[in-house]
């Protein structure tokens, strides 16, 4: 209650205006607290940065101050009269409510400008960096000459200490065949396979296109490179692709079956409820932990002995992988599904056994194609979590370079995969400036991981509601 | 002496029959979809105490005394060690058992507030369009990859948000790896599934409790709080675990944001979770068989009994709510 209420006559004066009897108190208490606590943080904060040897700057200390007791001040008052008010306390809640709900957008835009600002580093700095590097590779292929000619004048000049150092003049003829014969010709061989290999290099990576296109281009047609302004996402992007391909092929039939099972055949049972117990629990297993048993099944016990004997299988191979994340979202596939047909009509089912049909007909020709458009969802969900999803492939090496374009049975990586690696490399310096070369190429990354998921995704949904469309009842 | 009717009864009972074993056949093949979900329970326990075994029985592949056994397993559960790929290594769980509940409790005290408040709002106060705009928001969030939230910590949250923090208190902060960055994208993470879960819990609550207390005089903020809250306590507190044993079982974003070295420090500096022990583990050139390469296997173990375990109690809690209303 509100503290002007000292004893009970105090009822009997003139009632209290809302300023008096709830703004007025809630802003003193405000106040107090803040000073309080804001003094607090204060002594604090000057005692840690002494205790750790910072020197404390007591002029920008005092503005730091004014400045967060203006805040506490505002913050303390608010649930001050959160607290005594119960009206406030009921519009406010719904101001909460909004900035809770909006929080996690709110973080998404945040960082979206933060992968906004990556990428147009990125356009920035890789420019610069292939002409770095066409600059050097083109330094390396004019010079050969002139470095050819000084490496063989070196030799001469050795040939000479040599001869100089020779007793007779036998020895000395024959360290001059030995060195031109044998050594001078040698070294030129391998000078000139040197200068052809750089002379090669140079025809390989020079890039004449340095236009955002060009550079997008290059980025998505092409492998990873040591060389940040070289590298790309192509094999990536196809092993994701690859990837949740299998696993959806593996996850939505058996999803599907086992859906259909829970819901038609056996719902109440002893064994529909182990089954159905056992899905709620396997959807909240981690999944690095099905990346263990795919690691160890899939590789181990599956595809070793197959590498051993047909050379076209890698041991940790795309099938492998689609058939972890598969086992992976069979949760996620089968409770949408079981929904999908929990949502079907039972008039449609007697009206089909009625007509004579049997049980499998009934659900094939009618429950299934009803609750596609359901199952759908779940399918998409599934994808989603398949493309985004890679701790478990972690255990399939596809944290490792991999550069060729990934075939079924092939060594593969994914998109996070690629992006995690390259987060999780160190600064470059050029010019003397550290940039964040390979952050800004793990946001490219990501920019094509989202784009791939939202256009997955807009495929899947056209699909669902073109199947919608079709459904009536 | 077959008639042409008795003919056409024939044709008709060897249809039925063969109908019957097809029907039967679809049974059985839609049985054994369902059955794979048991078998790949039972895998997964299979494969992780089959690994666990290697690593508490074998040493570098040669079978060790009982002694040494017993004071493997007895430090793996008391150490305060985990010096996995060093020389003379130590396998104590205590660093990684810190690091993960650092993160899943800097992950709660983010997502239960800003979880709940969205679940009380969406289902007490919000008008039907904000819902319909909210909800596919709260999707979107869930549906982004989590390495891309990994990324989220160390290019926004540790140098843009904690760095300035800290820079002022004179305290040191680990660049990029620190556990408070990796909290605070987990928290972010698992908000929606906080939301969602209580949300459904709270829908629940029969309207009559509501209208019982509007009756009373209450306002909505009471209503909820007071009535409509308590009554769905059973169902949010299961979403509360459930979020929990997922914060717990994240991997690539805490990998990224908490970086892998096993240590017992402060959250201001980076520590290894187990999640993120076992990405180190598999992404490195470990042998397979190797002490090492086999401690990932008692790991995901403990891993994976802590988040059944949540993911029961959750389910039991649930339950109990359920029974309630019904």
């Amino acid at each position: 209650m509100s503290p002007e209420f000292k004893n009970s006559t105090d009822i009997l004066r003139a009632p209290l205006t809302p300023v008096q009897g709830l703004i007025a108190p809630s802003l003193r208490w405000g106040a107090m607290a803040a000073a309080v606590v804001v003094g607090i943080v204060v002594v604090l904060v000057a005692l840690t940065r002494l205790a750790n040897g910072h020197a404390v700057n007591s002029g920008h200390l005092a503005v730091w101050a004014v400045g967060w007791a203006a805040v506490a001040f505002l913050i303390f008052s608010g649930v001050r009269l959160f607290v005594i008010s119960r009206l406030f306390a009921d519009s406010a809640f719904t101001v909460l409510g909004v900035l809770a709900t909006f929080f996690g957008l709110a973080m998404l835009l945040v960082f979206f400008a933060q992968l906004g600002r990556e990428a147009y580093d990125w356009f920035t700095i890789t420019p610069q960096l292939v002409k770095n590097n066409n600059a050097f590779l083109k330094e390396r292929v004019d010079s050969a000459e002139a470095r050819i000619a000084t490496e063989l004048a070196a030799l001469d000049v050795e040939m000479r200490m040599e001869m100089k150092r020779a007793a007779n003049d036998e020895e000395r003829k024959e360290l001059k065949n030995i060195f031109e014969n044998e050594i001078k010709p040698d070294r030129l061989k391998d000078l000139r396979t040197t200068e052809i290999e750089q002379r090669l290099a140079f025809e390989r990576g020079v890039r004449t296109d340095t236009s955002p296109v060009g550079l997008i281009g290059y980025f998505l047609w092409n492998g990873p490179s040591n060389e940040p302004q070289d590298a790309g996402i192509f094999p990536a992007l196809i092993g994701s692709l690859l990837v949740s391909l299998i696993t959806i092929v593996f996850a939505v039939p058996i999803g599907v079956g086992a859906a259909l099972y829970l819901e038609e055949y056996k719902s109440n049972n002893m064994l529909g409820r182990l089954i159905q117990i056992n899905i709620n629990n396997l959807a909240g297993v981690p999944s690095v932990v099905f990346g263990v048993l795919g690691g160890l099944v899939f590789v181990e016990f599956i595809f070793k002995p197959l590498e051993l004997r047909f050379d076209w299988i890698a041991a940790r191979n795309v099938i492998g992988g689609g058939m972890t994340l598969a086992l992976l979202t069979l949760p996620v596939v089968i409770v949408s599904a079981q929904e999908a047909i929990r949502a079907v009509p039972s008039s449609i089912r007697q009206g089909a056994y009625a007509l004579g049909a049997t049980h499998w007909q009934t659900i094939w020709r009618q429950v299934l194609p009803l609750a596609w458009p359901g199952i759908m969802t779940g399918t998409i969900l599934s994808l989603s979590r398949a493309i985004g999803e890679a701790a478990p492939l972690v255990l399939f090496g596809a944290l490792l370079y991999v550069n060729q374009t990934p075939g079924l049975f092939t060594r593969f990586t994914v998109l996070p995969m690629q992006i995690f690696g390259w987060a999780d490399r160190p600064d470059q310096m050029l010019d003397g400036r550290t940039i964040d070369i390979w952050r800004a190429n793990a946001a490219m990354g990501c920019i094509v991981l989202l784009i791939t998921l939202l256009g997955l995704n807009a495929i899947a949904i056209v699909m669902r509601n073109r199947a919608q469309k079709k459904v009536t009842w | 002496m077959a008639t042409a009717s008795d003919q056409a009864a024939f044709v008709v009972k060897i249809n039925r029959k063969t109908q019957k074993f097809y029907e039967g056949l679809i049974e059985f093949g839609l049985l054994c979809c369902g059955l794979l979900s048991i078998v790949v329970t039972l895998l997964i326990v299979g494969v992780l105490v089959y690994g666990s075994l290697e690593f508490f029985l074998y040493h570098d592949g040669h079978l060790m005394s009982a002694s040494q056994v017993g004071s493997r397993v007895l430090y793996f559960f008391t150490g305060t060690e985990w010096t996995a790929g060093f020389a003379d290594a130590k396998y104590g769980i205590f660093p990684l058992l810190l690091g993960t509940m650092t993160v899943a409790l800097i992950a709660s005290v983010i997502a239960v507030p800003i979880g709940l408040t969205t679940a009380v709002y969406l289902s007490e106060y919000a008008p039907p369009n904000v819902r319909s705009f909210a909800k596919p928001t709260l999707e979107l969030l869930a549906g982004i990859p989590t390495v891309v939230y990994g990324f989220f910590a160390i290019t926004v949250i540790t140098p843009n948000l904690l760095a300035p923090l800290f820079e002022l208190l004179g305290i040191y902060l680990g660049n990029p790896n620190n556990q408070i960055a990796g909290g605070i994208v987990v928290g972010i993470m698992i908000i929606p599934m906080v939301a969602s879960l209580s949300e459904d819990a709270l829908r629940a609550v029969p309207r009559t409790l509501r209208d019982g207390a509007i009756a009373l005089g209450a306002t909505k903020y009471e209503t909820s709080t007071r009535v409509v809250v308590p009554a769905a306590l059973s169902g949010i507190t299961a979403s509360f675990l459930l979020a929990v044993s997922r914060a717990i079982g994240e991997t690539m974003a805490v990998s990224l944001a908490c970086g892998d070295t096993a240590r017992i420090v402060w959250p201001n500096e980076g520590m290894a979770t187990m999640t993120s022990f076992i990405v180190r583990v598999a992404k490195g050139d470990v042998q397979h068989g190797t002490t090492d390469f086999n401690s990932l296997f008692a790991v995901a173990a403990m891993l994976f009994f802590m988040t059944l375990a949540m993911n029961v109690i959750a389910q039991r809690v649930m339950k109990r709510f359920r029974l309630v209303y019904q």
